[in-house]
């Protein structure tokens, strides 16, 4: 099997990438257009991961990325999202709401700081060389706020009449919810954490979600977004959009955790044919059996695109293992994997799956 | 009195010319002494095997501690003046180092439960991927006890420490990062390109 094929121009793809702790989508909405959803660094080349694919099947990304979606401010979601903003120019760049309040912009410039004494990766270093590249280019305007309800506009290289992005999160107590977190991360900060990263952990209620209309097909890309209450998440959505039996294709939210796993969605939004994908997370386990169970229990056809558990560990881990054995309880693991990829193209009403590296269909 | 304490009667060595015997013994000794300091272990009593002899002699802490040399000069005139003259160099004495570093790591903790430390680090010298594990609390200096919760960073160093002539042993350390507190300067200067920043997104969609 072979991925360097692209597809045909009236062929609707989606493709999901994960290596076990990061995801990425790629999706053609027809006529050689290309929308990206999030971003994760493949570990052999240190590259997003939909950018090496693009690249694979001849697409030029810098004219034929039309959209970025970045749903939210995570690591395992945003690794290489500032390369995506330099070398696909011409796409407009979807952010979540609080992605542009002044608590988390000043959050990731004082995150800068720590480029100073540290090596290691933060969110926000990637949200501060998107912005200063944006900024030093004049391109801010790229930049386009998602909010529940909001239809995005769409440029003149997808024909605006077929396809459709609706954003479904966050909703705005979500929006409220966010900046509320963030202001407290933002009073921690200046505080003075003392060897900590400015913030370790942002809200998931940050997180936006898209469903794709591209013609007949419609595909629910619901990054991390939890099942939540009346007012955001999972039950806000569902009782704010109507989309009964009509989903396609399905990137399942927050790795096929419970805490995002809404019965309603499975039950009542994806049809029969529906595929759908589960990123896994490995250093958190999931998704574990349970996990499996209540998703395979609607009866929908579950693709995952690496292993969820421990998996074979290269010699130079084990010596890191040898190294460390001092000082650690249990194995030394790689915190990510193998890219693995799943790819569904639909055309004239037919469907197939591939799958690439280590993805597979959950039996 | 232990058969190989400097003070043993030589006959109690038993092999070999004597003087070659001695720094044979010098050497195993300074070979300990300095495995008790890097290990930090020197309160514990040891064990130590003689080059020549190879069978297990026990050796009690606080006889080790009136020979624990700095370096192998210090051993040498030792054993001169054991001798009650200067004593025959043999073979050159050891180059070789006793620690050797073999990693050096960068990490961040993801969480803390109880007694363990859950955590990612990579290597600072490599691109190599990001590994993860659980680190023992108990490893972490008392000092930096403290700074122990999500997000704080961390350096590991591993090393190799020489315990004798063909055993090493593996060796690792935890140094949690003290990052200075952003002065008013750097709060003020992020407000302020927070607040530039907003705006200009204002005027975009």
């Amino acid at each position: 099997m072979t991925n360097n094929v692209g597809p045909a121009p009236d062929e609707i793809e989606l493709s999901v990438f994960g290596p076990g702790d990061g995801e990425a989508a790629a999706i053609h909405v027809g006529d050689g257009s290309w929308i990206l959803v999030d971003s994760c660094l493949d570990a052999k080349t240190n590259e997003p991961a939909s950018l090496d694919y693009l690249r694979s099947i001849g697409v030029e990304v810098g004219r034929d990325v039309s959209w970025l979606v970045a749903t939210h401010a995570h690591d395992d979601h945003v690794k290489g999202l500032a390369r995506l903003v330099k070398e696909c120019r011409a796409a407009k760049i979807v952010v979540p709401e609080a992605s542009s309040f002044e608590e988390f912009l000043g959050l990731s410039k004082l995150d800068g700081r720590l480029a100073f004494y540290s090596t290691r990766y933060t969110v926000y270093s990637e949200y501060r060389t998107m912005m200063n590249h944006l900024r030093g280019n004049q391109e801010l305007t790229r930049i386009v706020r998602a909010q529940a309800g909001k239809e995005l506009p769409l440029g003149a290289s997808m024909r605006g009449d077929r396809v459709r992005i609706m954003c479904l999160a966050p909703s705005d107590a979500a929006v409220t919810m966010s900046r509320r977190a963030l202001a407290r991360l933002w009073t921690v900060a200046s505080r003075s954490p003392g060897g900590q990263r400015v913030a370790s952990r942002d809200p998931n209620t940050f997180c936006a979600a898209v469903v794709l209309h591209i013609g007949d097909i419609a595909l629910l890309l619901g990054g991390d977004v939890l099942v939540g209450s009346a007012n955001w998440g999972w039950r806000h959505i569902v009782g704010s959009f109507p989309y009964v039996r009509s989903i396609d294709g399905h990137k399942v939210p927050h790795h096929g955790s419970d805490s995002a796993y809404y019965a309603t969605v499975w039950n009542d939004w994806l049809m029969e044919t529906c595929i759908s994908i589960v990123t896994p997370f490995r250093s958190s386990g999931i998704p574990d059996d349970e996990d499996i169970k209540n998703m395979k229990k609607h009866g929908v056809e579950l693709w995952q695109t690496a292993r969820s558990g421990a998996i074979k560990r290269p010699r130079d881990v084990i010596e890191a293992e040898g190294k460390l054995r001092s000082v650690t309880s249990g194995t030394v693991e790689l915190a990510g994997g193998l890219m693995g990829q799943v790819r569904v193209r639909w055309r004239n009403g037919r469907v197939r799956v591939e799958k690439f590296g280590p993805a597979f269909q959950v039996a | 009195m232990s058969p190989h304490s400097p003070t043993a009667p030589l006959g109690s060595l038993g092999v070999g010319s004597r003087d070659q015997t001695l720094l044979e013994f010098a050497r195993d000794l300074h070979d300990e002494a300095q495995y008790l300091y890097t290990t930090q272990i020197a309160t514990a009593s040891h064990t130590a095997t003689t080059s020549q002899e190879r069978h297990p002699v026990a050796a009690p802490q606080q006889r080790w501690r009136s020979v624990v040399y700095d370096d192998a000069a210090q051993t040498f005139d030792a054993i001169s003046g054991f001798l009650g003259r200067p004593a025959e160099q043999v073979q050159g004495p050891r180059t070789t180092t006793s620690v050797e570093v073999t990693g050096r790591w960068e990490g961040v903790v993801r969480s803390v439960a109880d007694d363990l430390i859950e955590a990612e680090f990579a290597p600072v010298d490599s691109r190599s991927p990001s590994l993860k594990a659980t680190l023992l609390r108990s490893e972490v200096d008392h000092d930096d006890l403290e700074l122990v919760k999500p997000g704080a960073l961390f350096y590991l160093v591993t090393s190799r420490v020489r315990v004798s002539a063909h055993w090493w042993q593996p060796s690792a350390s935890i140094h949690f990062r003290r990052i200075p507190e952003p002065g008013e300067a750097e709060l003020l200067e992020a407000q302020a390109y927070a607040a530039e920043l907003r705006e200009e997104l204002g005027r975009s969609g």
